[in-house]
């Protein structure tokens, strides 16, 4: 450590120094590869100076934008959604009878509609049942007239 | 307008800003939320920017207003921390105990009381003239000079027991 310092350094235990020669000083202590108690102090100092935060602050500016734009894109969402849930209220209020005489009119007619699709069914099975059969029944005349 | 000062002035202060939160409420996680809220509650008052002498001081003033405030909502925590502290500094006072040097003085800085610790802070790390640690403190000028003063008397006297007893050599 050569004088000067020293002498500044002296003057700085003792609170004299201005900012500029605070500054020299601790630039030319913090650095220095010196084992003092002195030099570990000028270096702790500068190791605090160079403490920041691990997170990065957000601008606030940017941070109510955001909301903004949060609280935008949520009226849409509820916009949309409520829309569609009128528009399925409407249509399915359109199929809905009120009186009870029509509503068992149009119930009997669909129950008529299903049975009589049931009965073409039958009459379907019943031919296709006979399709099955008529093999059969060609072998069996054939062997009956292969043993006379 | 008024964005661009708050760009300009008080957005590249927000490590300094940070740092100071640091030294009173010693947890990076809260002295990062207190000057999250410090930068919003600024930029709500961002018209007030260009009528402020010294936009860097008055930014460092709020700081410490809200870590105080802080300090007030979660007492027990702090004090927590402060007992802690306290025992740190007998056993540095008594026979240095620490083997490493630069932690030994960290725990020194550490410890001062907080007033103290405060001015050394803005002085030592932060590099501000007397006249502005003073107007964030709401202190004078001797007040603060004095405090400086015995801060570092007492940094020498433990420098002085540390190298006499060379317990890091």
């Amino acid at each position: 450590m050569d004088s000067r310092t020293k002498l500044l350094l002296e003057k700085y235990w003792r609170a004299e120094t201005s900012t500029a020669e605070e500054r020299l000083l601790k630039e030319q202590l913090g650095t220095v590869q010196e084992a003092s108690a002195e030099a570990n102090y000028f270096k702790a100092i500068d190791r605090r100076k160079q403490q920041v935060s691990e997170i990065s602050f957000q601008h606030p500016g940017k941070r109510i934008y955001y909301w903004y734009v949060t609280i935008a894109a949520s009226l849409v969402i509820g916009l949309l959604v409520g829309t569609g849930l009128w528009q399925r209220q409407q249509s399915s209020s359109e199929y809905t009878v009120h009186d009870p005489e029509i509503a068992l009119e149009l119930t009997r007619n669909a129950l008529l509609m299903v049975s009589s699709g049931l009965n073409e069914g039958k009459d379907l099975s019943a031919y296709q049942l006979n399709q099955i059969n008529k093999p059969k029944e060609i072998i069996t005349n054939k062997s009956n007239s292969n043993i006379y | 307008m008024s964005k661009e000062l708050f760009d300009t002035r008080i957005m590249p202060v927000r490590d300094k800003m940070y740092r100071y939160a640091l030294s009173i409420l010693k947890s990076p996680d809260n002295a990062h939320d207190v000057v999250q809220e410090c930068l919003i509650k600024i930029w709500k008052k961002r018209q007030m920017i260009s009528t402020i002498d010294n936009p860097e001081s008055w930014a460092m003033r709020i700081t410490r207003n809200q870590c105080y405030d802080w300090v007030k909502v979660n007492r027990y925590n702090l004090l927590q921390v402060e007992k802690s502290d306290q025992a740190d500094i007998n056993s540095a006072d008594q026979e240095l105990l620490f083997k490493d040097r630069e932690v030994w003085l960290n725990k020194i800085i550490d410890t001062l009381p907080a007033k103290h610790r405060e001015i050394f802070h803005l002085r030592e790390v932060e590099e501000l003239a007397y006249q502005e640690i003073a107007d964030i403190l709401s202190l004078t000028l001797g007040e603060v000079k004095i405090s400086l003063f015995r801060t570092r008397e007492k940094i020498k006297e433990l420098i002085n027991k540390l190298d006499t007893y060379g317990l890091a050599n």
